[in-house]
């Protein structure tokens, strides 16, 4: 107290010298630059911010990003596009989109969750506002459902008033315990508003491999019956895909209202991978890696993988997981033989 | 110096009595609702309109719009009511029960769901867990006993009452009857709904009995349909009525049964769709779209499954 009486009693000469003009012309200055600095168009450009209202996907860009990275899904790069672009180009959606990805392990669920992620907001799956659930590392414990529905709720919650155009992604739906997913179930609905925030605007994905047998034998009936591939519709598949899911005990969504109540709008199919999708596969992780694309490493590394069924063996057993690895193993070899000759 | 000197003590002057200015404004305005007995807060009632939207916007729905519109005029003519409006919607899912509820919030309350009058109730995010019954007993009472006592036109909704404990939703029969006496303030002036899936297949199979005996949908009868609503609802364990006093005591004004919507439904809901998004009204996108939905029963495939819920997203897909 005394110091500060001393440090005032030091500053008091100095009053003199403050007058209303330059204080005014001090103040309104530091008040004009505080207002730009706080403006969203500035610091939006170092600071992650949550997207207006206004703002749209870029259909072509996203068309591209589909197109050059996702091998051998006409369907899900259909579905998704359509069901995306749609959703945010509706000025005032009635409830939030909800895509239920389903396939054969190693197709391209999570990869296009990633790039779905990245076009909403750029960080992708490292936004703020993009939250990823893993049923195995989030929900373990089955006698803890209780705890996790509340903290589930109270997360999305929390989640969607700081930011209504948050994405939501579950992954491993078919290791979750059945009836955790209905917590949710409000928040998907068609209400304006639960407890006065609005969930209209956000995104829900979940992944799962349930449902994938059934994926698989339809796109083998087609093949076997000497159909395209590409004739394969949603239609054929979607009704089958979700009776399917809403009765398989170990799919996550096991009689769940989600289905019940149709909160789910899209339910996209997974195809499983044939051998030329698989080669696509090594090209690009190829290409990524800045070698040149060698023919030879590609078969090889195609003819190692496995197929299924046993006869014909036209569908990668694990779509194009492992491709790396293989790669890898190829790439050394290749090395040590240049190595040897040169 | 001198201008400044006695600028400053003006300045603050001036801005003190900004700020208290609206705080005195809103205080006394909240002071009259207090002491005037027929204070409305924010209940502006737009009959008209309210019949109109229901007109243009419900589609398959006769006694709906019947129903709702009766039990509203006759509520609001009369200035000293009997006992708080209840009105139950019950049908099976997509016809259109949360839709009604929140027309007839945004033509009755000033800012509709959003108004601080109207409360609405989920089980799953409000009374999740079943062990804590007695606690969202005591809550949901005080919750109400207290809204009534600020604001006697207060409107609550409880949605999804079919995945609600049993017994829980029997605290507030005291406030639906006109027994309660709740001091200063005339609490029957309050609108209660409550909306379920329960009830829904005996309104599929009458619906269908006077499809196939090819009538009307006008002529499906009221009496016959509400007792058998009533008796479904009460004999469900799952329901959130069952047992109930509410039904027992016949506190439910008026039961309104929710049909299940055919397929010239569904196209008009692509219609007003496609026009909300102020997208082009395209035949083979209306076709389409209705073509995508999976009907029942199996043999004639007339109602829809999911009703109009997931026309709005199809869009996306065939356009």
């Amino acid at each position: 107290m005394p110091r500060a009486a001393a440090l005032l009693w030091l500053l008091l000469p100095g009053l003199a010298a403050l007058e209303p003009l330059s204080v005014g012309l001090a103040i309104g200055v530091a008040s004009a630059l505080t207002g730009y600095l706080s403006h969203p168009s500035f610091y939006c450009s170092y600071v992650e911010c949550c997207p207006s209202a206004g703002h749209r996907l870029n259909a072509t860009a996203l068309k591209v990003q589909l197109d050059t990275k996702l091998f051998g899904q006409h369907l899900a790069k259909d579905v998704v596009l359509k069901a995306v672009m749609g959703f945010s180009n509706n000025p005032s959606p009635k409830k939030p989109l909800t895509l239920s990805l389903h396939g054969w392990a190693g197709t391209g669920k999570n990869f296009l969750s990633q790039i779905l992620a990245e076009h909403v907001h750029r960080a992708g799956l490292r936004s703020k506002f993009v939250h990823l659930f893993l049923a195995t590392l989030h929900f373990p414990h089955h006698d803890q459902l209780k705890l996790y529905k509340e903290q589930l709720q109270n997360w999305i919650r929390g989640n969607v008033s700081a930011c209504p155009h948050s994405v939501f992604i579950f992954d491993e739906m078919d290791k979750m315990h059945p009836g955790l997913i209905d917590a949710i179930k409000p928040f998907l609905d068609y209400y304006e508003q639960v407890d006065g925030v609005s969930y209209r605007k956000a995104i829900f994905i979940f992944l799962s491999n349930a449902g994938g047998d059934l994926i698989n034998k339809a796109a083998l009936d087609f093949w076997t019956s000497g159909r395209h591939r590409e004739e394969i519709q949603l239609k054929d598949l979607e009704s089958m895909l979700s009776v399917g899911i809403f009765n398989n005990k170990n799919s996550g969504l096991w009689h769940s209202s989600l289905i019940d109540r149709n909160l789910i709008d899209y339910f996209v199919p997974f195809l499983p991978l044939e051998h030329r999708h698989v080669k696509m596969c090594v090209r690009a992780e190829m290409r990524a890696r800045g070698y040149a694309v060698d023919e030879n490493v590609v078969q090889a590394v195609a003819d190692e993988m496995t197929f299924f069924p046993k006869e014909q063996k036209i569908y990668s057993d694990k779509g194009c997981k492992t491709v790396q690895a293989k790669l890898d193993i190829h790439e050394d070899i290749a090395m040590r033989d240049t190595k040897v000759k040169g | 110096m001198g201008p400044g000197a006695a600028a400053a003590p003006l300045a603050v002057a001036l801005l003190l009595a900004a700020a208290a200015r609206p705080a005195a404004a809103w205080d006394l305005w909240a002071l009259r609702c207090g002491f005037l007995a027929d204070c409305e807060c924010g209940f502006e009632p737009d009959l008209r309109g309210l019949e109109c939207d229901l007109a243009m916007n419900l589609v398959g729905q006769p006694l709906v719009r019947q129903q709702v519109m009766k039990g509203v005029r006759e509520f609001l003519e009369n200035q000293n009511p009997v006992k708080p409006l209840v009105m139950s919607f019950h049908g099976s899912t997509g016809t259109g029960k949360t839709y009604v509820s929140s027309m007839l919030v945004r033509y009755l309350f000033q800012g509709g769901l959003q108004s601080p009058y109207v409360h609405q109730f989920s089980p799953i995010v409000h009374f999740p867990h079943a062990e804590r019954i007695e606690q969202y007993k005591e809550n949901l009472k005080r919750w109400i006993q207290g809204n009534l006592t600020n604001c006697g036109r207060s409107a609550f909704l409880f949605d999804e009452m079919d995945k609600m404990h049993p017994g829980l939703i029997d605290v507030i029969i005291p406030f639906l009857g006109s027994s309660w006496v709740v001091y200063g303030t005339n609490y029957r002036k309050a609108i209660f709904i409550f909306i379920s899936n329960a009830g829904g297949e005996q309104i599929i199979e009458m619906t269908l009995d006077l499809w196939r005996a090819r009538r009307d949908r006008e002529e499906i009868s009221l009496q016959d349909l509400e007792p058998a609503i009533s008796k479904a609802v009460f004999e469900n364990p799952q329901s959130g009525f069952w047992k109930s006093g509410i039904i027992n005591e016949h506190l439910i004004d008026f039961v309104v049964p929710f049909l299940p919507l055919k397929r010239h439904h569904v196209k008009q809901c692509v219609i007003s769709e496609l026009v909300q998004q102020c997208l082009e009204v395209r035949p083979d996108v209306i076709q389409e779209v209705a073509d995508s939905i999976p009907y029942f029963p199996e043999e004639e495939k007339i109602f829809s499954s999911t009703g109009c819920k997931t026309v709005a997203s199809r869009i996306s897909f065939f356009f």
